[in-house]
């Protein structure tokens, strides 16, 4: 091993160590608590619940394919204006708590529904509900990673192939397709992923009949207290979420796409599938979003700002944001340092190893691990350094994977003519990589910061009354019934949508990119 | 053939270079003097090494056997940082976050230099590459040419003894390159810096270089005066990636090089020309000789002497020298 490498995985320890005794060892106690019994697996029940996980999130990675693959591939060809504008406000979604997504989704079509109430159907009974809250939350990654795919494509090669005599479809799917196809894998892959592992979605707008297998996993642990089967069901989900993690490391090599200059216009029947899949991917991703703002200040007699009031007035308000916000730096600068350091020593040491420890936070069951924490740690429990290790162990992946790809896009030849130049070893890094990758550094840091303000599956687990944040606050008002607890969820819900969207765009410089 | 003799140390001295990669030899022992004031080309094709040779040079790679020295110092245990060679390299390497002037004033500043005295040497090199007036720009937006200029000016600011240019002309196109082989020469004259050239391109070594060493598969293979390697190649395989076309099978393990220079067409005895193509400057021609197939070109005036598909043609004897055959 060479003296780089060595230093590689010596940055990255702290790290290991964090990921060791924060998600491997919960995670490992929860399993030996339950003993695996994989006759489980045996249980049709249980088959049918993997089976429609499977589905479910098959079905959304093909759907959000099929909408997004297109529409990044227009973007990517034709000169449009605003674009950038809108692969930022796709951001938006990223920074949503799901809780904010539930309300919106149910705003439009729950039983009693805007939408529902227009056209009369009632889809809170089927499973749409749930692939729409899916979609809305991965078309934009979708739309974002497959443009990144796209805008590595050389505009002359596409020209090559028209000139050859192939139509535009065809150089499209012969030529742009392939040559992007990593990267539009990778993000079907991790559509997939995302679908298939995602918490609240599924347990507020599933149901019992919809409930996938990250739902069976918290009844069985949380509610019926059956840990060797939820162990057995863990066993199997971490089988197919690392086989798919893996494939979606070996499929998203190479760096991030430029997008090359002038490009035409659109027109014609390019124009208006840019139009049509544009408004698609509006309306899935921001009518929610809509929703949820409208609805905090509609009550049943027109415009009010009641909710507000109510919310403003609450004494509680100002601690819930104070608690939001102080827990959401703290985890910030844990997952900055950790994650800052972790994407330097897996870039030095250049092991696909340490890239794929980066995602585990992102695909281990969440509920499993909350329950791997009492069980590991019972000393600790309820205390505020275990909360602020599980904000930081969500927030720690988004750093490493906005800061990774973008050192690894700093060409070597820079260093080393810093380095011919007169600059130590330490004034090269100070002088040349810290200012290259800092933006990356600041978009992961906005975006983990972001996420970590929304979070609210951890908290519920962990907290304690007087560290109730604003997703706590928002989650309590739901549990009461009534017009005016929905209206001031509604407007909570719009404060920290606006609040998460203000740090992210505060902390980032319009340069964060997520993968 | 040293112009001058000093009593400066030389300022790069190679000894015994030897380096490999994962068992592969990449350089199997280099030895090479540049003098203070001296341009030599390190010239061979692509893959001989040569790069490699650059960057043991700067300190880039660690050499397993040999000594580097720098203006009679040795460095071969040094960081790059320490040595004091200016380099430029193939693709330039420019800090795109850094504005021109920033760029070349980096290596004042990385040396202690306050900003005002970096920025008052960055101006003198780029008024010595005669670019002047784009000090605030972006480098992203600069063409080509510009951007090899900066990368030039960049390595001259630090006032390092010794210049190594990696292929300094290989991403320019040929108007450019003409331009630059008078703008470099004199540079190089006024800076008084020994440099070190790699290059795969003769007419650049020929143009820049007052000495030239071949290299072939990690080992120099002719070093001397840039005209006397192109006048004399040592050997066959030398005289071939010169570009010399004469080399005729001459018994077991010779060859026999037979320079234009040492054809006389138009007179002697007849031969019957086997191909011919206009080329620039007149006609080239391939002559069925006893000793095999000649090929010259001549020029409109000489093209007369053509008779059909006959060409009077003799050889100077004294011209032909007798050349081992080192080809594969």
């Amino acid at each position: 091993m060479t003296k780089t490498r060595l230093t590689g995985w010596l940055l990255a320890l702290p790290g290991l160590i964090f990921v060791a005794l924060c998600l491997v060892l919960p995670l490992a106690r929860t399993l030996r608590e339950g003993g695996v019994t994989l006759d489980v697996w045996r249980d049709p029940y249980f088959q049918g619940r993997l089976a429609w996980t499977l589905t479910q999130a098959g079905v959304t990675a093909g759907v959000a394919a099929l909408i997004g693959v297109p529409l990044a591939f227009l973007l990517s060809r034709f000169e449009v204006r605003g674009r950038s504008l809108f692969l930022r406000l796709l951001l938006l979604p990223f920074v949503t708590p799901t809780l904010v997504a539930v309300l919106g989704l149910s705003a439009l079509l729950g039983p009693q529904g805007w939408v529902t109430r227009l056209t009369g159907v009632d889809l809170s009974d089927t499973p749409a509900l749930l692939v729409l809250g899916n979609l809305f939350f991965n078309v934009p990654v979708l739309v974002r990673l497959s443009y990144a795919g796209f805008a590595r494509v050389p505009g002359n090669v596409v020209g090559a192939a028209r000139s050859l005599g192939a139509p535009w479809w065809r150089a499209a799917l012969g030529v742009a397709l392939p040559l992007a196809l990593p990267g539009v894998l990778a993000g079907v892959v991790l559509v997939f992923l995302y679908s298939a592992l995602s918490f609240g979605l599924p347990l507020a707008l599933g149901g019992e009949r919809f409930a996938t297998l990250e739902v069976e996993i918290y009844t069985l642990t949380a509610l019926q207290l059956r840990l060797s089967e939820a162990s057995a069901l863990i066993v199997g989900q971490l089988g197919f979420t690392l086989l798919a993690t893996w494939a979606y490391v070996a499929l998203s090599r190479g760096g991030v796409g430029v997008p090359s200059g002038d490009l035409p216009r659109a027109r014609g029947g390019a124009r208006a599938a840019l139009l049509g899949l544009g408004s698609v991917v509006a309306i899935v991703c921001f009518a929610p979003l809509v929703a949820v703002m409208l609805r905090g200040v509609l009550g049943t007699s027109g415009f009010t700002l009641a909710y507000w009031q109510g919310v403003l007035a609450d004494e509680a308000t100002p601690l819930l944001v104070w608690n939001t916000l102080r827990f959401g730096l703290m985890a910030l600068a844990g997952a900055t340092l950790l994650g800052g350091l972790y994407a330097l020593g897996a870039w030095r040491a250049g092991s696909r190893a340490l890239d794929l420890v980066s995602l585990l936070p992102l695909m281990i069951s969440p509920v499993s691990l909350a329950v791997g924490y009492l069980l590991a740690y019972p000393v600790l429990a309820a205390t505020l350094p275990m909360m602020i290790a599980a904000y930081t162990l969500l927030a720690w992946p988004l750093v490493v994977r906005s800061l990774l790809p973008a050192l690894r896009a700093i060409p070597p030849r820079l260093f080393e003519a810093a380095r011919s130049l007169g600059a130590s070893r330490g004034a090269a890094f100070r002088s040349v990589t810290v200012p290259l990758a800092f933006p990356a550094l600041r978009g992961g840091g906005a975006l983990a910061l972001a996420t970590v303000l929304g979070e609210f599956g951890a908290t519920l687990v962990l907290t304690r009354p007087e560290w109730a944040t604003l997703s706590t606050g928002l989650y309590e008002r739901l549990g009461r019934p009534g017009e005016r607890n929905l209206g001031e969820a509604c407007a909570l819900a719009t404060a920290l949508l606006i609040l998460a969207t203000l740090a992210f765009t505060l902390l980032d410089g319009g340069e964060g990119e997520v993968t | 053939m040293l112009s001058r003799v000093t009593d400066l140390p030389p300022a790069l001295s190679l000894r015994d270079i030897q380096k490999s990669f994962g068992g592969v030899a990449a350089v199997r022992g280099v030895s090479l003097d540049v003098a203070a004031g001296e341009t030599v080309a390190l010239l061979g094709p692509s893959g001989c090494g040569k790069s490699t040779v650059l960057r043991v040079v700067a300190g880039l790679e660690r050499p397993d056997v040999g000594s580097v020295a720098v203006a009679g110092r040795d460095v071969t245990g040094l960081p790059p940082e320490a040595r004091g060679v200016g380099l430029v390299f193939q693709d330039y390497a420019l800090f795109p976050h850094l504005s021109v002037l920033g760029n070349v004033a980096y290596g004042p500043r990385v040396r202690g230099a306050g900003r005002a005295v970096a920025e008052a040497r960055a101006r003198e090199a780029l008024a010595l590459v005669d670019l002047p007036g784009l000090e605030t720009r972006r480098v992203a937006g600069l063409s080509g040419g510009q951007a090899q200029r900066v990368a030039l000016a960049r390595a001259l600011a630090t006032g390092a003894g010794l210049l190594l240019l990696d292929e300094p002309m290989s991403n320019l196109d040929e108007r450019l390159r003409a331009e630059l082989r008078v703008g470099l020469r004199s540079l190089f004259a006024r800076v008084g810096a020994g440099v070190l050239l790699v290059t795969h391109d003769q007419r650049e070594a020929r143009a820049l270089a007052g000495r030239v060493a071949v290299m072939r598969a990690g080992e120099l293979v002719q070093v001397g005066g840039a005209e006397e390697v192109f006048a004399r190649p040592a050997t066959a395989w030398v005289a071939a990636f010169l570009g010399e076309s004469n080399l005729l099978p001459d018994g077991p393990g010779w060859v026999r090089f037979v320079p234009e220079e040492a054809l006389r067409p138009g007179v002697g005895e007849w031969w019957s020309v086997t191909a011919r193509q206009p080329v620039e400057g007149g006609v080239q021609v391939t002559v069925a000789h006893a000793w095999g197939p000649l090929s010259l070109t001549l020029s409109a005036r000489e093209a007369a002497a053509l008779d059909g598909d006959r060409l009077r043609l003799s050889v100077e004897e004294s011209g032909v020298r007798r050349l081992p055959e080192d080809r594969a």
